[in-house]
């Protein structure tokens, strides 16, 4: 039979979140622009405020801070001058990440303090081995987009453990970094480090492998930290991620349209602050805001508000056209266990459908506190499994495979149809997810729970993967600089 | 500072899935009737052959295969009513089933049992069926009951009934169930007008709905058609899942399977409503992909929730309400 391509008709090209129409996404807007204009945000960097009064804002000096009111047109110019597309630039150039609307790609959880031993399964503090070890494995897992720094290394001296992580994940990994600094001290040799690995200063300029994330503090506040890393990531050139972690019923309104609100000002007002210092800076929209558990006092990561309220910060970084960076997927259980599925199963799905560009949450238990090897493992397999249902069904002639429906008929068999040979390998497929029958399943595993079983790919990993090599010398070159640092803190133990 | 009311600003009530366009659905529609019309559905039973006759179809008796001009389709989707009550035996267990509204249940059936007490591994009983009816009516956001698994205790031939007895004296939910022959349907509508009082009580509020499968590709089966007529004359729903094994008893791709699975359903709804115009029909579906390299149904992968969801968009093109699976 002759099907002619019919003219364009409304078609979807994937799965994806209805959440808010245009009219409501304006009003978080107008509502973010009058916070920003009328009760303006408190700054404690003095070079900051002289920044923003600068800019045109207005600004009310007290003691150890100053309030800055930022006039709509600001906030609205610097938003527009914060580039569209970003390409996240990483060290091997195949893993570059295009960051345009709606395409998904996915990390972990950042900044853990502690770990599950792949190998004792005991809890303890995670080191800086620890950090080299969790960005090889995530650099071995396509999943794996762009890389956070997992954990911090807790075991070298205070003022230094951001440049310990970034040299760690620098080393044992290829792809795209975000990291945050623990002052513009250490983001300029953080600078000097990635600058190692790319041959010099003026390539990390054209092709900036790291981003530096900086976290306001809720509700609206810039901390001196927050903003002068800021303002020194926009001379070194580097994209800054903007992350508040509002808590819903503790530093933000307990209601969760109050909460997106203080939550956009202060991404917006971090935004004013980079344009207003370099013009053209990148910036992403982040997000890993929740609700407070005002029961148990915690931040609940798990929950499903904390899906909703990232998704929705997924879609109004889009409403700004910006790359957008949200929480997905973490989990409050303690172990790797079924809530810890259930939880990154909910929360990931949303913000992946929602169009996030990072949905940041793999592999993170109890709170964002501890990160577990097998959940970074198992939740790769199902980060396959999303990727899967948010391109949705294709509608095409080919694919309503209309001539092998009347071919077969009634009663006949596909899976023997030479279609189905040709289509099968257009089906998901599993790895550690057991599809096999009762009898399969225990010949294959020997009853071997998921969790043993990612463990255990875990280690295998460890072993033998070989993460993009560093340039002759790079890795000599980095210690020295390291060491150099730890001098100039007087903090180097010899 | 005052806050004025805004005048009319388009809102969104809750988050919801892009699926399809209604374009999308449109192509889906135009495919099925397509299907329907050149190729048919096989249909087993003779009088369910006669009533297709008598509503338009084109029936050809020696090879049993119904075709079915569009119109026919069409108005046995316009007569199915959009909104379904799912009583329970209480008013306050009355669920409604419409457009967007959602609400869950229980896997049904299953035919192997871990048993809480010993850990066993084994065949379902009647008593595990009680059982899990009981823990379903303690369970608030479950809504409805499913019977949930089988009286393998009992013989085949009235294991239905059984199971109808189990499940209504455990629960005051509304029941879906599938009465697997035509020999077990009164039965189970005595014991269900037992309870509420008469099989006039039990027309206005039918507290059961009769559950039933078409065979991919394309089949009814004598049960099936039964099922859905006596249903029809009982005044009570019919539940039709369509089960395809994308892969193995329908097209790979998931368009293709959705539109073998359309026509089972749609084929269903002409004899429903041909058989009693505007019985309740609940468009449903627990269709899912047949992994290739392992030949298991895999209810677990993310195609199964692509799927149901593609059909509760389907279901509600047709303003029909839906029972999909998830989970």
């Amino acid at each position: 039979m002759k099907r002619i391509s019919r003219s364009g008709i409304g078609t979807t090209a994937g799965f994806g979140l209805a959440a808010f129409s245009k009219d409501e996404l304006d009003s978080i807007h107008y509502a973010t622009l009058q916070i920003l204009q009328d009760t303006g945000i408190k700054v404690l960097s003095e070079t900051a405020l002289e920044i923003f009064h600068g800019g045109g804002c207005e600004i009310e000096r007290f003691e150890s801070h100053g309030i800055v009111k930022i006039p709509s047109y600001v906030v609205e110019e610097c938003a527009f001058w914060a580039p569209r597309t970003i390409v996240y630039d990483a060290r091997n150039p195949d893993d570059d990440f295009v960051a345009e609307p709606n395409r998904v790609g996915f990390t972990t959880f950042g900044g853990c303090i502690n770990v599950i031993d792949p190998v004792t399964h005991e809890l303890r503090r995670a080191t800086k081995k620890d950090c080299c070890d969790l960005t090889r494995v995530c650099d071995s897992l396509d999943e794996i987009s762009v890389l956070e720094r997992v954990v911090n290394s807790t075991d070298v001296p205070e003022g230094t453990i951001s440049v310990h992580n970034i040299e760690a994940i620098l080393s044992n990994t290829g792809k795209h970094i975000f990291v945050g600094a623990d002052s513009p001290r250490a983001l300029k040799v953080m600078a000097e480090l990635a600058a190692v690995c790319v041959g010099g200063r003026d390539n990390l300029r054209k092709r900036p492998i790291f981003s530096v994330n900086v976290c306001p503090i809720s509700p609206l506040t810039l901390p001196t930290n927050t903003c002068d890393v800021i303002i020194e990531a926009a001379h070194l050139g580097l994209g800054v991620m903007i992350m508040p972690m509002a808590l819903s019923g503790g530093t933000s309104s307990a209601t969760l349209a109050g909460t997106l609100v203080t939550h956009n000002a202060e991404v917006l007002s971090c935004i004013a602050l980079a344009q207003l210092a370099k013009r053209g800076l990148p910036c992403t929209y982040a997000s890993t805001s929740t609700i407070l558990d005002l029961r148990f006092g915690t931040s609940a990561i798990g929950s499903p508000e904390y899906g909703m309220i990232n998704a929705t910060l997924a879609k109004l970084a889009q409403y700004y056209r910006l790359p957008s960076f949200v929480g997905g997927g973490a989990s409050d259980s303690k172990v790797p266990d079924i809530q810890s599925g259930y939880e990154f199963a909910l929360s990931a799905t949303m913000s992946a459908l929602a169009g996030a560009n990072i949905v940041f949450g793999s592999g993170v238990l109890e709170q964002g506190l501890t990160i577990d090897y097998a959940k970074i493992i198992m939740d790769a397999e199902m980060i396959r499994m999303i990727q899967i249902s948010i391109k949705g069904i294709e509608l095409t002639d080919e694919k309503l495979a209309m001539d092998v429906i009347h071919e077969v008929g009634p009663g006949g068999a596909y899976i023997t149809h030479e279609h189905s040979l040709h289509s099968m390998r257009s089906q998901s497929q599993t790895e550690l997810f057991d599809r096999r029958s009762r009898d399969g399943w225990m010949e294959a595993t020997a009853g071997k729970s998921i969790v043993e079983r990612a463990y255990e790919k875990a280690i295998d990993i460890l072993q033998n993967h070989k993460p993009h090599p560093l340039p002759d010398g790079a890795s000599g070159e980095m210690r020295k600089i390291v060491k150099e640092f730890e001098k100039e803190l007087k903090v180097n133990k010899k | 500072m005052i806050r004025r009311l805004k005048s009319g600003i388009q809102r969104n009530s809750g988050f919801s899935l892009n699926v399809m366009t209604d374009d999308d659905a449109h192509e889906i529609h135009l495919a099925t009737l397509e299907v329907l019309r050149d190729t048919g559905v096989f249909v087993e039973s003779e009088e369910a052959i006669a009533i297709y006759d008598g509503a338009g179809c084109i029936v050809d008796p020696k090879t049993k295969t119904v075709k079915f001009p569009a119109w026919v389709v069409e108005d046995a989707i316009r007569a199915a009513p959009a909104t379904f009550v799912a009583c329970g035996r209480r008013p306050e267990d009355d669920v409604i089933l419409q457009d967007n509204r959602v609400t869950f249940t229980n896997f049904g059936e299953g035919i192997m049992f871990v048993d809480p007490y010993t850990g066993e591994y084994r065949d379902t009983t009647k008593a595990d069926i009680e059982k899990a009816a009981l823990i379903i009516d303690s369970l608030e956001h479950v809504e409805t009951y499913e019977r949930a698994m089988c009286s393998h205790d009992k013989p085949p031939a009235v294991q239905a009934i059984h199971n109808a007895e189990a499940s209504l004296t455990h629960t005051t939910k509304h029941h879906w169930l599938c009465p697997v022959d035509r020999n077990q349907i009164p039965k189970i509508i005595d014991m269900c007008a037992a309870i509420v009082g008469g099989r006039e009580q039990l027309r206005r509020r039918p507290l059961l709905t009769f559950a039933t499968c078409p065979i991919s590709p394309l089949k009814l089966p004598k049960h099936h058609c039964d099922i859905i007529m006596d249903a029809a004359t009982n005044g009570l729903a019919a539940l039709v899942i369509g089960m395809a094994l994308s892969g193995g008893s329908s097209p790979v791709h998931l368009a293709g399977t959705l539109v073998i699975q359309n026509c089972e359903l749609l084929s269903s709804l002409v004899l429903s409503q041909s058989s009693q115009k505007g019985t309740p029909f609940i468009y449903g579906s627990s269709t899912c992909p047949m992994d290739l390299r392992m030949a298991t149904a895999t209810v677990g992968s993310p195609e199964t929730g692509m799927i149901s969801a593609a059909v509760a968009r389907l279901a509600r093109y047709y303003s029909l309400p839906c029972f999909v699976a998830g989970g």
